[in-house]
């Protein structure tokens, strides 16, 4: 059965132009397309359950689409051989502002979504690293050597100051692997701390940036974004919600629902960085 | 107990159908333990710590699966094997898997893409004139990124490229905007009709942002390289790429940019212009002498920002003179602005310390201050007597070429690595002496992607040194770049602002500013 070609374009990551020409396809999945241009550049079609992100292109109903090519342009998106003019289509602002940031509440808030991924995240995450007691949930060889490996990495990684995260880089399964979700938690750590603190960070974050091994495209993708400073949607609704607290529970259930294991990946490798930088350890 | 596995080489699963997998492997009679992932060395190492890394394993890279099953016999692990297969092609059908492709040789690329006709080559230039070579026989257009190509090499394959009808940018051909793309080191600019031949990269960029700022826009923007304006290239890609625009339909205004090219070269172009070229050409050769153009059809430029704006107003239908009356007013706004700087300084401040990333924005930098202030030293001056003797230690009025060789062996480009500068800019913010740091920011892709987040803190500690020392320090900047630019520059400049600079969109423009405050202040030596 032929399926529908053309779809709305509802919004558009500032990053999306940042790959050219014509795309081609990289992988594809339920609610994501993920294409690549000759230059190795990331531009995702998702469905709006995914939400907006630097480099997303979300569209109205992705179950109903093929997205079979795609060419970006300086002034249009052509998708399924469907011209899009960029002047009507809403470029999501990938940057974290908020007036008055309750430093305070964010705090309270970062120890009551602590306190819920302990409970709440999947068994086989690295939230082990916040709650030892998850230790016991890793049981065979491979997954107890694993599970070995993520804490090294971590421990590596706290006692470099946060600048080596060589060791973790690439750890556990699928396209972004836990040691990346952990690097990707700390990173969005350190470039949120910057904005609501009115701190540099940035003498951490090119480090560990830079220190990351090779790992796959997608997991780059994520792990580059952060370093810059340039939030998903969700990240953002986040971390407005810890500020002001409103619908804080939403947020974070969105949040945990990324992927099997990496929404409570990115989260413990959030609450570990930003605990340290906040010196709320216990 | 055995142990067995499988590598799939280019298919990619997110970690939802990784779990799924194992979880239901796990659960098979007889399994004793599953890994799935992907083939890096840290998971190889955890694979050989839990006893499950295979052999074959060993050479697997990155972007391979690996699967290891352990059972307690043979027959278990492939019935596991089988299962893992079944469940991974059942996600593969939902969940269509692409490899990627990197050609590794020239013909690789040409059969991934059979229908390109340029080719941009970056590999070591003892190799790159061959592999350029090889591209124009094939009949591509070549963009040759590679440096150290002899000059003989280079004259040989222009004069073949000539004989074909082809381009050769470069070699040391860092910038070009071909049919709206930006390549190498360049800025995202607005299309439109007006073709640009640059034999400098950063006179490109500059130029071409001031277009696309000031409303019009760039058909072609072709890279000559730096040697093609000397005698012994004698322009060849010059002329050609002057011939190219001028057959383009989409091209009305062309726009040469260069430094001072030989007198033979000049002559040359000239007159090929005069003979063959009816439409209107804009011409900024810096340093050159602007008398030569007297009997020629070419609308001669002084500076970046000029050429871009005569361009401009050839494009939009406009008075050529018609932006020098803005230009003049915004200069008188410039005298005021100055004052308020050199109320601030003291008295023994008079240098001003250019700290560039731009080869081409710090030769036009110097060329404008030197008319202000006099002569000014550097690594790379004008006056070949004002070389620093140490390019390391500034004297007086210096401007330093952070890009030159000296400061880039073993180190990324300045516009990619700002860590040489910002060390420098702290340097020179402790010379009592210094009144003004004038700095370019370059943006578009291939220059840093956070050029704010790297520079505000340091401009900030410039300020705080001085500031401690009972100074004040005018910090200068100037921004190459656009909005459409994955920088940003409405953000750069914002931010930079916040930090205490004083911010332009114009190299020329920035120098003027920066000199004006040397000189008005009366402490020129």
């Amino acid at each position: 059965m032929r399926l529908k070609t053309s779809c709305k374009i509802i919004s558009l990551g500032n990053y999306a132009f940042s790959a050219k020409g014509n795309l081609k396809i990289h992988s594809k999945f339920n609610n994501v397309v993920n294409f690549t241009d000759i230059c190795g550049n990331l531009v995702s079609i998702v469905s709006k359950i995914i939400g907006n992100g630097p480099n997303n292109i979300v569209v109205d109903d992705l179950s109903v689409l093929e997205p079979v090519n795609i060419e970006i342009t300086n002034d249009h998106i052509i998708l399924n051989n469907e011209v899009n003019s960029l002047d009507e289509i809403e470029i999501y602002n990938d940057k974290f502002s908020i007036e008055n940031f309750a430093l305070e509440q964010f705090k309270y808030n970062l120890l009551h979504i602590k306190k819920s991924l302990m409970v709440n995240a999947h068994p086989l995450s690295a939230a082990f690293l916040i709650d030892k007691k998850r230790e016991g949930n890793f049981k065979r060889g491979f997954e107890l050597a694993l599970m070995k490996s993520i804490r090294k990495g971590m421990d590596d990684l706290i006692k470099s100051g946060f600048i080596n995260g060589r060791p973790l880089t690439g750890i556990g399964m699928g396209l972004t692997p836990t040691g990346d979700d952990l690097l990707n938690g700390t990173l969005l750590a350190f470039s949120i701390f910057a904005i609501i603190t009115n701190t540099e960070t940035l003498k951490i974050r090119k480090p560990l940036y830079e220190s990351i091994g090779s790992t796959n495209i997608i997991s780059r993708t994520f792990l580059y974004y952060s370093y810059l400073g340039r939030f998903y949607e969700k990240f953002k609704e986040l971390i407005t919600a810890m500020s002001n607290g409103d619908r804080l529970n939403e947020a974070f259930y969105k949040y945990l629902d990324i992927g099997e294991t990496s929404g409570a990946d990115i989260l413990t490798g959030f609450i570990i960085a930003m605990e340290k930088l906040l010196d709320l350890e216990d | 107990m055995i142990t067995k596995g499988i590598i799939k080489t280019g298919e990619y699963y997110d970690s939802v159908s990784l779990m799924l997998v194992s979880k239901e492997v796990t659960k098979m009679d007889g399994v004793i333990d599953v890994a799935i992932v992907m083939g890096n060395d840290q998971n190889k190492s955890i694979l050989e710590t839990s006893h499950l890394l295979l052999d074959e394993f060993k050479d697997a890279i990155d972007s391979d699966l690996l699967i290891a099953v352990k059972c307690e016999t043979e027959e278990k692990v492939n019935e596991a094997l089988k299962k893992i297969d079944e469940i991974l092609k059942e996600r593969k059908n939902r969940s269509l898997a692409a490899g990627e492709y990197h050609p590794k040789s020239l013909d690789g690329a040409l059969e991934f893409m059979s229908n390109a006709n340029m080719v941009i080559i970056s590999v070591a230039g003892k190799y790159a004139g061959n592999e350029a070579m090889k591209a124009l026989k094939k009949g591509l257009h070549v963009m040759l990124f590679s440096d150290n190509v002899t000059i003989e090499k280079e004259k040989e394959l222009k004069e073949y490229a000539r004989e074909k009808g082809l381009l050769v940018m470069g070699p040391d051909c860092g910038t070009a905007i071909i049919n709206g793309a930006p390549l190498g080191f360049a800025n995202v600019v607005n299309r439109g009709d007006i073709g640009i031949v640059a034999a400098s990269g950063t006179g490109l960029q500059e130029v071409s942002s001031i277009i696309s700022n000031n409303g019009s826009g760039i058909s072609q923007g072709i890279g000559t390289g730096g040697r093609d304006v000397k005698s012994a290239i004698g322009g060849i890609m010059m002329i050609e790429g002057i011939k190219a625009l001028n057959n383009d339909p989409e091209t009305k205004v062309i726009t040469l940019v260069s430094k001072p090219p030989s007198d033979d070269v000049l002559e040359k172009v000239l007159s090929f212009l005069n003979e063959n070229v009816a439409k209107p050409t804009v011409g900024i050769f810096l340093g050159g002498n602007t008398e030569k153009f007297k009997n020629s059809k070419i609308i001669s430029a002084e500076t970046l920002e000029e050429a871009a704006l005569i361009s401009c107003a050839l494009s939009q239908g406009r008075s050529v003179n018609e932006f020098k009356e803005s230009v003049k007013k915004r200069d008188e706004e410039l005298d005021e602005k100055a004052k308020k700087e050199i109320d601030k300084l003291s008295d023994k401040q008079k240098y001003i310390r250019g700290l560039f990333t731009g080869g081409t924005l710090c030769d036009e930098a110097m060329l404008i201050s030197r008319k202000i202030i006099g002569e000014v030293y550097g690594n790379s001056p004008i006056n070949p007597q004002y070389k620093l003797k140490d390019s390391w230690k500034s004297q007086k009025n210096s401007y330093i070429d952070l890009g030159e060789d000296e400061f880039t062996v073993g180190r990324p480009h300045p516009m990619i690595d700002y860590s040489l500068r910002n060390k420098k800019i702290v340097e020179e913010a402790k010379d009592p002496e210094v009144a003004v740091l004038l700095l370019d920011v370059v943006l578009g892709y291939g220059s840093t992607m956070i050029p704010h987040e790297e520079l505000a803190p340091v401009i900030r500690e410039a300020k705080e040194i001085a500031k401690k020392d009972s100074r004040y320090l005018s910090i200068i900047i100037t921004i190459t770049g656009t909005d459409k630019d994955p920088q940003k520059l409405k953000e750069v400049e914002e931010t930079l602002t916040s930090a205490g600079a004083i911010v332009f969109k114009s190299n020329a423009y920035a120098s003027l500013f920066a000199s004006k405050i040397i000189e008005k202040s009366n402490k020129v030596v």
